[in-house]
């Protein structure tokens, strides 16, 4: 039987909620990131925006692709025709190759533009380059998926560790839980390489994954509330 | 630290006069926002202007007033602050 991804059948769809959150998660943070962009015109809140906005669209990607895969691709082998069943494998390998391309293109493009926002690299040259090789490391993983999870984790450590240089700096509680919600991002990414070998972990990196999102998901709301309170603090 | 914006100088502003309760007056402004006269006076126009704040008669002197819409900037202004920290940028 063709199997698709690495999801164990129990966890299906399971594994799509949990990525529709972390989609909702980004698109709200990309949300605000361009609404201060409107207000301030800061470069840097520009590509912050942009690139949750990038691996909200891999999310995207990822989901209606499972989705497609677990609804249609599934009932339609049920039907039992030879030629449809052919039809519909060679279409669904086209679809899975496809929609994962763009997951994993999306996914390693936003976190390079993320890391690009802090370190403020302005040589263009190199950043074709890098975007180059980004392009070629999402179409090898569709043989090699290993080395997608490897360059998001790598890519993801130095986010880690940026995030921690700026909880060091300001001591605020709030930057720690974006701190330690990219580590948890990072942790997610070594047990979906470990799923390759042992395809029930995949249920365990998707719930650190959703445990990672839900941190931010509630600094943002602790960050929203914190301006309110100081302003209602006030009489008016 | 790093030379303000204007943003940032609106903000202050707004932040000193609710530090006083939502009323104060336009020399207190002046040194609690760190600005020569002619800087406030453009900035207080732009605030009248745009209904952040508005002015009253006292006994004495004039006094500069926060209306709903400045509590409602500030607010905004104080988010994106905080935003602006937690994530570093």
């Amino acid at each position: 039987m063709l199997e698709f991804g690495y999801c164990p059948m129990w966890f299906r769809g399971k594994d799509l909620l949990i990525d529709l959150f972390s989609l909702v998660t980004l698109l709200w943070v990309a949300f605000f990131g361009l609404k201060y962009y409107r207000l301030t015109k800061k470069k840097s809140y520009r590509s912050f925006a942009l690139a949750f906005l990038i691996i909200a669209f891999s999310f995207a990607f990822k989901v209606l692709t499972n989705f497609t895969i677990y609804n249609v691709i599934t009932q339609s082998r049920k039907i039992g025709l030879v030629t449809v069943t052919y039809q519909t494998v060679t279409q669904s390998h086209i679809l899975y190759h496809l929609g994962f391309f763009f997951h994993r293109l999306l996914m390693l493009l936003g976190l390079y533009l993320l890391y690009t926002t802090y370190i403020r690299r302005k040589d263009s040259a190199l950043n074709v380059l890098v975007i180059y090789l980004l392009v070629i490391v999402s179409f090898v993983t569709s043989w090699a998926y290993y080395v997608f999870h490897l360059t998001a984790l790598g890519l993801l450590l130095v986010l880690v560790r940026y995030y921690y240089t700026t909880f060091r700096r300001f001591r605020m509680n709030l930057s720690r839980l974006v701190a330690i919600s990219f580590s948890l991002m990072a942790v997610a990414e070594l047990v979906f390489l470990a799923a390759g070998f042992y395809s029930q972990l995949y249920a365990l990196a998707e719930l650190v994954q959703l445990l990672a999102y839900f941190i931010l998901f509630s600094t943002l709301f602790m960050v929203l509330a914190h301006g309110k309170k100081n302003t209602a603090g006030h009489n008016r | 630290m790093g030379k303000r914006t204007r943003l940032d100088i609106i903000g202050d502003i707004l932040s000193a006069i609710q530090d006083k309760g939502g009323r104060m007056k336009q020399t207190h402004i002046m040194y609690k926002a760190n600005l020569s006269h002619s800087q406030l006076k453009s900035y207080l126009e732009e605030l009248l202007d745009k209904e952040f704040i508005g002015t009253v008669k006292g006994k004495h002197n004039e006094y500069i007033i926060m209306k709903d819409k400045g509590y409602e900037f500030l607010e905004k202004f104080r988010q994106m602050k905080e935003f602006e920290k937690t994530f570093g940028l």
